[in-house]
């Protein structure tokens, strides 16, 4: 009995910190819309500002607490203003989703820069020794965090129900576009719950400090944690908010406590999974709606392609420059990094068809790499398959498993697909990191032989090289023809609207599985070969910052072309290689790269290569009287 | 004569509105039948129950005598009953040619493998489809702004991209939410001609129109919406001297 009201406390404690940083995304969805992936970034910053204030400077408590949000939160303005504000109206619900993904991904990479790769332990606010309750222990820093809950929920009840801005704050969550007809600035409402919402996300940051270990890299943990709470409760409810991460709190505690710690977080994503899928207004039906005009966040797509004379003397270029790669750099050491990049370019082919082309954003993409890879290695070492009939098998069960999640989700669209793909990506993380006996857990699986046919084995850089992008042209080639064909067309039309699609008989559930199939046997091959090439798999490298490393490279190569993924892969795996004092700034550059692209070049470096149609006029949406003929 | 397209007491309420009220139609093949009735009629309620991007609440509806109520909005289309839109729906992202191309979807026979190695039939396939889709742009003088985002063409050329990309689905039963929309006299004979041409090709139209000059003149057969219901149908003279539909709709000539 007194264990299980100490795993209940636990869950509570726990729990309470989700809650907090699940406040902070309510916060700032109410107002714009936007689930804002950056607020896990928040919190450990304001964890690391703290105990720098606190630890190293020696400032008392309140003080540092105080310093360390205002700070924060001073940071969260600037972040608005430059990154989120322009982006509002400019790009899709998804866009904004991936945006702040590389916010998240930029503050990780400042984070390493300032404060190291180590994690911090940030000392208990009122000693170590628990506090003794009827024989249950509580640690002294749960009254902490439990009090900045209930003053943070007060005086944000307050707030909300008896302050102008509050009402403002609500009016922009219920219907943007009659809030800024009545008057209300919704973009500056958002750089301010952006603030408040940074604040808040920090204070908790700084008072969960020390029950748990806080490295550069904790802010997605929280993100996630944040975000489930958040789906559990029913997006955009702050009661929602609150109840859903007090029960994520608990349920964790539980099934760690009576199960396995190592498959607690895989049942919680197979329950996010299921809210997310079943109860999209989450288990307490608590989601406030919104009436957004869908017009007001699309962004014309630019039309970019690469046919015609132009587009094939550049692919003749491109087909030699690869060819006689390996031969000049042979000496330099950039192969490797070349068989890599290829190996991301396989992957992120498959997810330009879907996210390009079809338009459905995937944040878990690196979930299908990891079935495919594991997958592979398994069957190699441990069924002693042929390396060719294990990649084969790989590839089919991948293919399965995209079927089946595509059928799953297929009825989301927009940030709740997103959510689902980031759920299924962090799902399939956790299972890899909890079947250890097969998959060498988090350490990972060493000693996976190289790829080879009969007797012929390839071994080295050079040959690892040639299988990459021999792979890479065929598929490539199949899928540019698919692309260019009436399959392409049908994918973009039901990009662009599903209702007109639909109207000309395109079966969009359907193709929207097919585009998610391929996206999953691209991911699957370049998950065998990554094996191959590697000879050692670890869920990190296949995990979700990959799948958001992947995003970033599509983005930034840009999307809907195929080409992207080329000058993606490439410039983003050679540049840290070749300009070596950019590797300790890898993460930091990523998600600034990615940022900047989103908002002033929609196109990515494609577009700067495409040629364009002849006429360039801004404002596609703007109808302009017709010319007389 | 042949039936191509039949509805009986199609009815759909939203709230407490009940935008369509028990309606008939009877579309002949190969003819042109006009939809006419004053704003909130229920026009495009009307287009919109048939082909299923809204699902009516009762009645039936059948096109060459098979029952498409029930069926999804891409299955109708499948099977030939094709629509435009009254704010033309041109797709972004895709060049004019590539949106009329779009249209051809429910033709293509080329595999998905087939399109994926541009085997002799689905590459020959796809050169047909783009010359006749160049013809069409040609006639509805788009043919020079092919390769330009079908986005940046003026509201009026998407209108006729539109009608083109409808006519690349080669229907059976064409219908047409305000062709004539927003386009100047010059434009409207064009168009006139454009649709003229497609009723003899043997494609059935069924239009809503406000251009009533545009409807005398080419409506084989005239019906008349007012709040969700027919109020008068037949040939184009005797509904335009209607006393309801003068009264519902038309107006006096004073």
């Amino acid at each position: 009995m007194q264990q299980a009201i100490e795993i209940l406390v636990g869950g509570l404690l726990s729990g309470a910190i989700y809650a907090l940083v699940a406040l902070g995304l309510t916060l700032v969805y109410r107002v714009a819309g936007i689930l804002n992936l950056a607020q896990g970034a928040f919190v450990v910053l304001g964890a690391l500002a703290f105990y720098s204030l606190e630890t190293s400077a020696g400032w008392p408590i309140v003080p540092a607490l105080v310093a360390a949000a205002a700070g924060v939160a001073v940071v969260a303005v600037v972040v608005a203003l430059v990154a989120v504000r322009p982006a509002l109206g400019r790009l899709s619900i998804g866009g904004i989703l991936i945006l702040t993904a590389g916010i998240l991904t930029f503050f990780q990479g400042v984070a390493l820069v300032i404060w190291g790769s180590n994690p911090y332990a940030i000392p208990a606010f009122s000693g170590e020794a628990p506090i003794v309750v009827l024989g249950v222990h509580v640690p002294t820093q749960g009254v902490w965090i439990v009090a900045a809950l209930a003053v943070t929920d007060l005086a944000l009840a307050l707030v909300l129900a008896r302050t102008t801005f509050g009402k403002a704050l609500r009016a922009c969550g219920e219907n943007p576009v009659a809030a800024s007809l009545m008057g209300i600035d919704v973009a500056r409402m958002t750089v301010l719950a952006f603030a408040v919402a940074a604040a808040l996300g920090a204070l908790a940051g700084a008072i969960v400090g020390p029950l748990t270990a806080l490295a550069f890299d904790t802010g997605s943990f929280f993100t996630n944690a944040g975000f489930i709470a958040v789906a559990l409760g029913g997006i955009g409810s702050f009661l929602g908010a609150i109840a859903g991460g007090l029960l994520l709190g608990v349920a964790e505690q539980i099934a760690a406590g009576y199960v396995s710690s190592l498959f607690s977080p895989t049942l919680a994503f197979v329950i996010l999974l299921a809210v997310l899928v079943l109860r999209p207004d989450g288990v307490l039906g608590a989601r406030a709606r919104r009436i957004d005009v869908p017009q007001a966040f699309e962004r014309a797509t630019p039309v970019l392609r690469f046919g015609g004379r132009g587009g094939a003397a550049i692919f003749a270029v491109l087909a030699v420059l690869v060819g006689v790669a390996p031969l000049v750099l042979e000496r330099t050491g950039l192969v490797a990094s070349l068989v890599i990049a290829g190996v991301f370019v396989l992957a992120l082919l498959g997810l330009d068809v879907l996210m390009g082309y079809a338009g459905q954003v995937s944040l878990g993409h690196a979930a299908f790499m990891a079935i495919g890879a594991y997958a592979t290695a398994l069957l190699v070492m441990r069924a002693g398959l042929p390396p060719l009939v294990a990649t084969a098998a790989a590839l089919v069960l991948t293919l399965v498993v995209g079927a089946a999640v595509s059928g799953v989700v297929a009825r989301l669209r927009g940030l709740y697909l997103a959510l689902a793909t980031l759920a299924f990506g962090l799902l399939v993380d956790s299972v890899l990191v909890g079947a250890a006996d097969q998959t060498g857990g988090p350490s990972g699986l060493t000693g996976i032989p190289s790829f080879s046919l009969g007797a012929l084995s390839v071994h080295g850089d050079v040959a690892s090289y040639y299988l990459v992008w021999i792979v890479v042209a065929v598929v490539g080639v199949l899928l540019v023809d698919l692309a260019r064909s009436d399959f392409g067309r049908a994918l973009q039309a039901i990009r662009a609207d599903q209702t007109a699609a639909r109207a000309l008989g395109i079966p969009v559930a359907r193709y929207k599985t097919y585009a998610f199939v391929i996206a999953a046997g691209c991911a699957s091959l370049a998950g065998s070969l990554y094996a191959f090439d590697f000879h050692y798999l670890a869920p990190d490298l296949v995990s979700t910052p990959r799948s958001l490393e992947l995003v970033t490279m599509l983005v930034v190569g840009g999307q809907g072309t195929l080409v992207g993924p080329l000058l993606g892969a490439v410039v983003l795996t050679l540049l840290p290689a070749v300009v070596q004092p950019l590797a300790a700034y890898k993460t930091v550059v990523e998600g600034a790269l990615l940022v900047a692209v989103l908002l002033y070049l929609p196109g990515g470096l494609a577009g700067i290569l495409a040629w364009r149609p002849r006429s360039r006029r801004r404002g596609a949406l703007a109808a302009t009287p017709a010319a007389p003929r | 004569m042949t039936v191509a397209l039949e509805a009986k007491g199609l009815a759909r309420s939203f709230g407490g509105i009940r935008a369509v009220r028990g309606v008939d139609l009877r579309v002949p093949e190969g003819s042109i039948t006009a939809i006419i009735g004053p704003n909130g009629a229920g026009k495009t309620t009307l287009f919109n129950l048939l082909t299923a991007l809204v699902p009516p609440d009762s009645g039936t509806a059948e096109l060459f005598g098979e029952p498409i109520v029930g069926l999804d909005a891409a299955a109708i289309a499948r099977r030939g009953l094709v629509r435009t839109f009254q704010t033309a729906r041109v797709l972004p992202g895709l060049t004019t040619l590539e949106n009329a191309l779009v249209g051809a979807h429910r033709r293509v026979r080329s595999s998905l493998a087939a399109q994926a190695v541009r085997l002799g039939r689905a590459s020959g396939e796809e050169r047909a489809l783009a010359r006749e889709a160049r013809t069409l742009l040609e006639t509805v003088g788009l043919a020079s702004r092919a390769d330009d985002a079908a986005t940046d063409l003026p509201a009026g050329s998407q209108k006729l991209l539109e009608l083109v990309r409808a006519l690349m689905a080669a229907p059976r039963v064409l219908l047409l939410d305000e062709p004539a929309a927003g386009s100047n006299d010059a434009e409207v004979r064009e168009l006139a001609a454009v649709l003229r041409a497609t009723r003899d090709a043997g494609i059935t139209l069924v239009v809503v129109e406000h251009n009533m000059s545009l409807v005398m003149d080419l409506a084989d057969q005239v019906v008349c919406l007012d709040l969700g219901a027919v109020i008068c149908a037949g040939p184009p003279a005797a509904v335009q001297a209607d006393r309801r539909v003068i009264d519902a709709y038309l107006g006096q000539a004073t």
